[in-house]
């Protein structure tokens, strides 16, 4: 796993009050984790201000899986 | 007196202070301005300094980057939430995050927003920031229902709910609903709620899973409300004609054939009934209205003209307990 992917991973975990090892990228955001829409923008904050890279709050409405995040986030890095 | 009347002279009443994310946008300035030549709120708009009739009609305007509050509230929501606030700015920075946030620490009374922002981001941005009330798992809307020739309801008007915002709500989002759409009709019409849940049984009439669910949703609102006037499951003609819930019912009680309140089993009815009723019977139909915050919130169509950014902020200036 990158640096990265290990960032989102461990913001995915803490907005989803879970533990990093805990979540795969195979992991689903909504049904797996409870996240809702709410907790995405969260998520995009906690990206903006880690990672520096800004989502949009659609943006980060569209991935179904950590996987997905970590793509999308991949994509704009 | 009608409705709008009504809202009116409540939000005369009241003088809510309504805080406008959307402020530079010339719809927007031109109903701040009748909303103060009105009495009937105090506006202020997010974005930039008046111009000379803004401001002589005491209409205030913030600029978030420069206002001094905006470091305290980023800083609040940051606790609230557990957040850096580094990331906190990102979502209270913004026209939309900083309105809501004058709304969560006081400094408005409610927000009306969605001009220039979809209503998704308004939910999702108001349920962060705002927060719900209690007992409430996810925002909700209705439908005022203004009938030409009806007499039933409150004076000919029915409130229906949920016709824009929860697809497919379980049994506690339904009774949920039930509650808070109660408490909206008393909070901005003035009505005592009368609250159907409908389904397409009558107290036992049929059995189906989408009637259990009818059933547990009444049983449990009323256990949350048992002050309301609630009922279910009853289909439509028995919660609204007295003589077919006498015919259906041994005892129909406060609700069955007079309900004023119609609590629609999912999204696709109620959203399908309001616009049978609107389109074939001429029914003016005000909202969606949003409900379940901890403050009001009002949303607002891209296309809304100044008359509709009116009646939105109507429905939050018009409310008790804001």
């Amino acid at each position: 796993m990158t640096d990265m992917a290990q960032d989102v991973t461990g913001i995915i975990a803490k907005v989803a009050k879970r533990e990093p090892s805990d979540i795969s990228p195979d992991t689903r955001i909504a049904e797996d984790l409870g996240i809702k829409s709410v907790g995405r923008v969260e998520i995009a904050a906690h990206i903006e201000d880690q990672l520096g890279i800004n989502l949009g709050n659609f943006e980060i409405r569209k991935p179904k899986t950590v996987g997905e995040v970590i793509a999308l986030v991949e994509s704009k890095g | 007196m009608d409705t709008l009347q009504t809202l009116k002279a409540r939000a005369r009443a009241n003088k809510r202070t309504i805080v406008f994310p959307e402020g530079n946008e010339p719809v927007i300035r031109d109903a701040a301005m009748a909303l103060a030549r009105d009495g009937l709120a105090r506006p202020v708009l997010i974005g930039e300094a008046p111009d000379g009739e803004l401001a002589a009609l005491g209409i205030k305007t913030v600029d978030p980057q420069t206002s001094e509050s905006l470091e305290t509230y980023i800083d609040a929501f940051a606790a609230q939430r557990g957040m850096p606030a580094g990331a906190a700015k990102r979502i209270i920075a913004p026209p939309l995050g900083f309105a809501a946030a004058m709304v969560a620490a006081g400094d408005a009374d409610g927000m009306v927003a969605g001009l220039s922002h979809p209503t998704e981001e308004v939910l999702m941005i108001a349920e962060m920031v705002i927060g719900l009330t209690e007992g409430v798992t996810a925002p909700s809307s209705f439908f005022l229902m203004e009938i030409p020739g009806y007499a039933g309801g409150e004076g000919g008007a029915l409130v229906f709910a949920d016709p824009a915002v929860n697809p497919d709500p379980d049994v506690e989002a339904l009774a949920a609903l039930a509650v808070v759409t109660a408490k909206s009709a008393s909070d901005l019409f003035g009505w005592e709620p009368r609250v159907a849940l409908l389904s397409f049984s009558t107290k036992g009439s049929a059995d189906h899973s989408h009637v259990a669910k009818v059933v547990d949703a009444t049983a449990r609102a009323q256990a949350i409300a048992p002050n309301i006037a609630i009922d279910g499951e009853l289909q439509v003609d028995a919660a609204l004609v007295d003589a077919v819930a006498r015919r259906k019912m041994d005892d129909p009680g406060k609700v069955a054939g007079r309900a004023n309140i119609l609590i629609f089993p999912d999204l696709d009815a109620a959203n399908i009934g309001s616009k049978l009723v609107q389109r074939l019977c001429g029914a003016a139909s005000h909202g969606p209205v949003l409900q379940g915050f901890a403050k009001p919130v009002s949303d607002l169509s891209r296309g809304a003209t100044v008359e509709d950014v009116v009646g939105a902020s109507l429905m939050v200036a018009a409310r008790d307990g804001a």
